[in-house]
């Protein structure tokens, strides 16, 4: 009987946590929910900045450093290369939001959803929350190196120019959708 | 009455200054409108501490009929509090067909997951299917609305103040009565002195707690919202696909980025 009251006990503290997380106020990022304009804003993606890292990162660099300059510099270029990588691995993430943040306003603001679609998009979510920690962790504490960029380098350039595209697209499609749903019903789409 | 302890006399007598306070303040601020169910479970809660009052005095507090009545108006406020919690959901997610749907098919298999359980429990120690049934019931009714709560933040869906502290307040009434029942369970086995005296003071005291919440919340009416343009429905079927496509190619880079750092010479 003991072992069900601590078993209860746990399950009760877990669901008042969750509750309090679902009924605390909604952060920045939440509160831009509907604002699709942002979603279809111009100017490059972060994936695009992908060449200019590559070159920063470059391995060639590194050893002319070591050839020539002082190991405290080579040391610093190393830490630097790493909060560059951290820096880029944060603006992917940016693009990763953007996207889940287009997708939720046009869930919610559609007359029906698919349960698959959504159940999908909450795993590829946790997916890229969990794998993204795990990197930034392993930068952070210096147990993975800095990645030889140039083995991806051919594939993001690719997704860099696909995401770039897409997202536009995805954007004004959203955005014309929305305005035409507003047009028809005579009102905004202020749901505040 | 006489054989019922002072202290759960004195709980009764603020619960129903409470509830009366409550009841009246959604009279008032004309919460009925919006909330009539709410206004149902709050009245059919006052005609259950009535018609406890009878019974307590007909048959004593400790009698088998009694018991067997008092579940059996359980059963009644139970269902109440359900139809209230989901018409509290329902004003939050009313201009959202979408995510309504969803909920509703997210509140079927939490309900379905924990009723299984529930119903299992109750096989195993058959003295005690009442309690475990009741700790089922909220166990569910929590499980589902909590669910329902965070489907609604992950979508960024604007609640009311006065929403959030009625949904909070049920949860919070639920997971407490779980916690109890559960503890009331432990003493008894233990053959505590007044365990059911313990049991009923504490579920009294988090109820008036409640709706102490609640009437504070009741105070201020409901912020009016524009029911917001809502899309064409191809433009989802044309949309979402593209948009996972999508997410899984940024999840691909990650993953690709992580196999190539773990698996360096």
């Amino acid at each position: 009987m003991t072992a069900a009251l601590f078993i209860f006990s746990l399950i009760v503290v877990a669901l008042l946590l969750l509750l309090a997380w679902a009924l605390r106020a909604p952060g920045k990022s939440l509160r831009r929910k509907f604002d699709l304009a942002s979603l279809e804003e111009s100017g490059r993606r972060h994936a695009t900045y992908f060449a200019l890292i590559r070159q920063a990162a470059s391995p060639a660099d590194m050893e002319f450093l070591a050839r020539r300059g002082s190991p405290q510099i080579v040391r610093r270029v190393r830490r630097e290369r790493r909060n560059v990588a951290l820096l880029y691995l944060t603006q992917l993430r940016e693009d990763f939001q953007r996207l889940l943040r287009l997708a939720r306003a046009v869930a919610a603001l559609s007359p029906a959803v698919g349960s698959r679609q959504e159940l999908e998009r909450l795993w590829l979510s946790l997916e890229f929350s969990w794998r993204y920690q795990m990197i930034r962790a392993g930068f952070h504490y210096g147990l993975l190196p800095v990645p030889q960029l140039n083995s991806l380098s051919h594939m993001v350039s690719q997704l860099a120019v696909q995401m770039e595209t897409c997202l536009k697209e995805l954007g004004e499609r959203a955005a014309t959708a929305v305005q035409m749903a507003s047009t028809l019903d005579g009102s905004g789409v202020d749901v505040a | 009455m006489l054989a019922l302890p002072p202290l759960i006399l004195l709980l009764w007598a603020i619960e129903i200054i409470v509830q009366l306070t409550v009841l009246f303040l959604v009279v008032v601020k004309r919460h009925f409108h919006t909330l009539p169910l709410f206004l149902l479970y709050i009245a059919l809660n006052l005609c259950q501490v009535a018609f406890l009052f009878f019974v307590y005095s007909q048959y004593g507090f400790t009698s088998p009929t009694t018991r067997q009545l008092s579940w059996a108006s359980e059963q009644v406020i139970l269902t109440a509090q359900a139809l209230a919690a989901a018409e509290v959901l329902y004003r939050v997610l009313r201009h959202y067909a979408g995510i309504w749907a969803l909920a509703w098919r997210l509140i079927a298999v939490a309900a379905f997951i924990v009723i299984c359980y529930a119903l299992s429990s109750a096989e195993l120690s058959p003295r005690w299917t009442l309690l475990i049934a009741n700790r089922g019931f909220h166990l569910t009714f929590v499980v589902a609305l909590i669910s329902c709560l965070l489907l609604v933040r992950f979508y960024a869906i604007p609640i009311d103040s006065l929403y959030k502290a009625l949904m909070g307040g049920f949860c919070i009434l639920s997971c407490m009565i779980v916690a109890v029942d559960t503890l009331f369970q432990a003493l008894f086995l233990r053959h505590f002195p007044n365990s059911g005296v313990i049991w009923n003071s504490s579920e009294m005291v988090v109820f008036i707690g409640v709706q102490i919440v609640w009437a504070l919340a009741l105070r201020q009416p409901v912020r009016v919202d524009d029911k917001p343009a809502l899309l064409h429905p191809d433009t989802y079927d044309r949309l979402s696909p593209d948009v996972n496509s999508r997410l899984r190619d940024l999840n691909d880079v990650l993953s690709r980025f992580l196999r190539l750092q773990v698996f360096r010479p």
